[in-house]
């Protein structure tokens, strides 16, 4: 089942290639394996590991759930680039990319991870070709290189502290595991090369950089932090993670596009997740995943659902979208729940897991006005969005949303909702599949 | 082997020919790189693996070249008022940054040589690193930077495979370069498309 696992992205990208160009075939077989991928992933966690010349892939228990989160999402995004008009190299390069993701995951060591994700950030930059984004394809590419190389090396540093001489490795693995995390993860002012991402018309591209690379980095933290020094790291970790929080949610509050916004609430829910990385707490690693896991789905239904408003509304920008509620209720609702799983707010998703991270968080009590303030920004740039549609008339020349599409957002959004009222549900779908 | 001064002349032929074109003198200096690093790997792979690599290189080379030239006839064709200013300066400025990240280079090699590295790797490593990081901040066009990241890819291949020259690593390393290269020929064609509908 592991190995069906790792080679279905592969076989389904050589099968959308030659239908890359009819969005009609290409996005819903894109999007079905997706779904199957989703489904077949805590199957393959009772798996034996395959060797690979002298290496072992693995998917352990708790990756299975963020790989079907993030095969659900992906899922999303493909159904959504059949409207949003997604470039025809996006359904092979995202699959091609999801499954040296997937590889990277099921890597033993950090240092195949790096390799793996090494591979991945070239298939970012085929999903990101459009005209006029080609200089900011090759920064990125060039960015998240930097960052996943520094990775191999960390990985490799790693390996060689436990097997050979434990006193020379920390001087190349201890500067290359911060860097190549900070970079990878996206924290400020490593993640500035992140924010662009979000504006351009490519969802899936910016989902699989901010969210995909940086949700698997992250798993690699525990692994990498006796290299670079435990102590260190978590106070590096904590602070840029503050700061990358107030970043975003300063951002958010000053972005008029949302679009534009989105890329700021991501880095400020980031943020949330790198303080929990750095708690120092046994499960800091797992709760950082986890709302990693949940920003994703929120960033992929909010990213949709902007380009669905450039669609119908000619931009997504909050000055033009007055009246836009009448032509896109379901959007909006959808955009609504996912805005407020982004900002950490109740009764969804994002709410459980960032109040968990923040108690686990020793700060003095002052901080709870940081800590709003993180909640207040990101809420207030997405919610304005929907306040600003609510008016008598809509936009001249503008066209109702797709109901399927808006329909596939809304379950998304309510997949949130219904994990924020019923936190254990993942685990007992896990449960549930795997028996 | 080579001796120090020897290196570093090769190591500024290399850089310093891509410092000063970007396009097809450029691609001679990459050339160079990928025969400098299968000279210094030549103890450490097999036979074959080398020579499969080594002909990844010269592909690569090859690919590059033909998307160098493509990229040559329209640079002709345009008028000189939309060439980016940095471009416009010449390659003198690029060598005289090539020259900077050179002296740094063999500053830091000889302060701080990579651990368990013979030296002439780290020497090489740090050079090409920090070149290729440099020129990435300095080229305009997508080309150029692609061809900077090839370089510094290079520097980093050339002391990793010391460090693991295990048949998987080479292999996933060869991947990324060729991916790399066809990375930049897809992006850098989406450029020039885009260059020649602003000329109209």
């Amino acid at each position: 089942m592991l190995t069906t696992l790792l080679v279905l992205p592969f076989a389904a990208a050589l099968a959308t290639w030659p239908v890359r160009r009819v969005r009609q075939i290409a996005a819903p077989l894109a999007a079905l394996t997706y779904v199957l991928i989703a489904a077949l992933a805590p199957f393959a966690a009772r798996q034996e590991p395959i060797a690979l010349l002298g290496r072992s892939l693995a998917m352990a228990p708790d990756n299975a759930i963020y790989a079907s989160t993030l095969a659900i999402a992906l899922a999303l995004l493909m159904a959504g680039g059949g409207f949003v008009q997604e470039s025809g190299l996006v359904w092979p390069s995202s699959l091609a990319t999801f499954g040296l993701l997937l590889a990277a995951m099921c890597s033993s060591s950090a240092q195949l991870a790096g390799a793996f994700l090494s591979l991945a950030v070239l298939g970012i930059a085929f999903c990101l070709v459009a005209p006029d984004t080609a200089q900011l394809a090759m920064r990125t590419v060039i960015v998240l290189l930097c960052g996943t190389l520094l990775l191999l090396l960390a990985g490799w540093a790693f390996e060689a502290s436990r097997l050979e001489d434990a006193l020379t490795m920390p001087s190349l693995g201890r500067p290359a595991t911060l860097f190549g995390l900070a970079v990878l993860l996206g924290v400020f002012p490593f993640g500035l090369w992140a924010l662009p991402l979000g504006r351009v018309e490519r969802p899936t591209a910016a989902f699989l950089a901010v969210c995909g690379i940086g949700l698997i980095a992250s798993l690699r933290l525990p692994e990498l932090g006796s290299v670079a020094g435990t102590e260190l790291l978590a106070a590096s970790v904590r602070w840029s993670g503050i700061a990358t929080l107030f970043y975003g949610a300063i951002g958010a509050l000053l972005s008029k596009r949302m679009s534009e916004a989105v890329s700021y609430a991501a880095a400020a829910d980031l943020g949330v997740a790198v303080l929990a990385l750095g708690s120092g707490a046994p499960t800091g690693g797992s709760l950082a995943a986890r709302h990693l896991a949940y920003r994703a789905v929120a960033c992929a239904v909010l990213w949709v659902a902007a380009r669905v408003l450039g669609r119908c509304f000619g931009s997504d920008d909050v000055r033009s979208l007055g009246g836009a509620f009448r032509r896109a209720p379901l959007t909006f609702l959808a955009i609504m729940l996912a805005a407020l799983s982004l900002a950490g707010l109740p009764p969804t998703a994002g709410f459980g897991s960032r109040t968990v991270i923040l108690s686990m968080v020793h700060t003095k009590p002052s901080w709870a006005i940081g800590w709003a303030l993180g909640a207040i920004g990101p809420a207030w740039a997405l919610m304005r969005l929907v306040i600003a549609s609510w008016g008598p008339t809509p936009p001249p020349g503008s066209r109702r949303e797709p109901t399927w599409l808006a329909v596939l957002l809304l379950l998304h959004s309510l997949g949130l909702l219904v994990i924020g009222l019923v936190p254990n549900l993942g685990a007992w779908l896990y449960g549930l599949f795997a028996g | 082997m080579l001796s120090t001064p020897q290196l570093v002349a090769v190591l500024a032929l290399a850089t310093g020919l891509l410092a000063l074109s970007a396009r097809r003198l450029g691609i001679l200096g990459l050339l160079i790189q990928f025969l400098l690093r299968t000279f210094l790997l030549m103890p450490l792979l097999l036979s074959p693996v080398l020579y499969a690599q080594l002909a990844l290189g010269l592909a690569s080379t090859l690919i590059l070249y033909i998307t160098a030239a493509s990229q040559a006839r329209v640079q002709h064709s345009r008028p000189r008022r939309t060439i980016d200013p940095l471009v416009r300066m010449g390659g003198l400025y690029g060598l005289l940054c090539v020259a900077l990240a050179g002296f740094v280079a063999l500053g830091i090699y000889s302060a701080f040589p990579l651990p368990g590295l013979p030296s002439a790797t780290s020497l090489t490593c740090y050079w090409l690193v920090l070149s290729g990081l440099l020129l990435i901040t300095i080229e305009g066009s997508v080309l150029g930077q692609g061809l900077a990241a090839l370089t510094a890819l290079n520097g980093f291949e050339v002391a990793f495979l010391h460090l693991d020259a295990g048949l998987l690593m080479v292999g996933l390393l060869s991947l990324l370069e060729l991916g790399l290269v066809l990375v930049i020929v897809v992006l850098s064609d989406q450029q020039l498309q885009s260059n020649r509908t602003e000329l109209g």
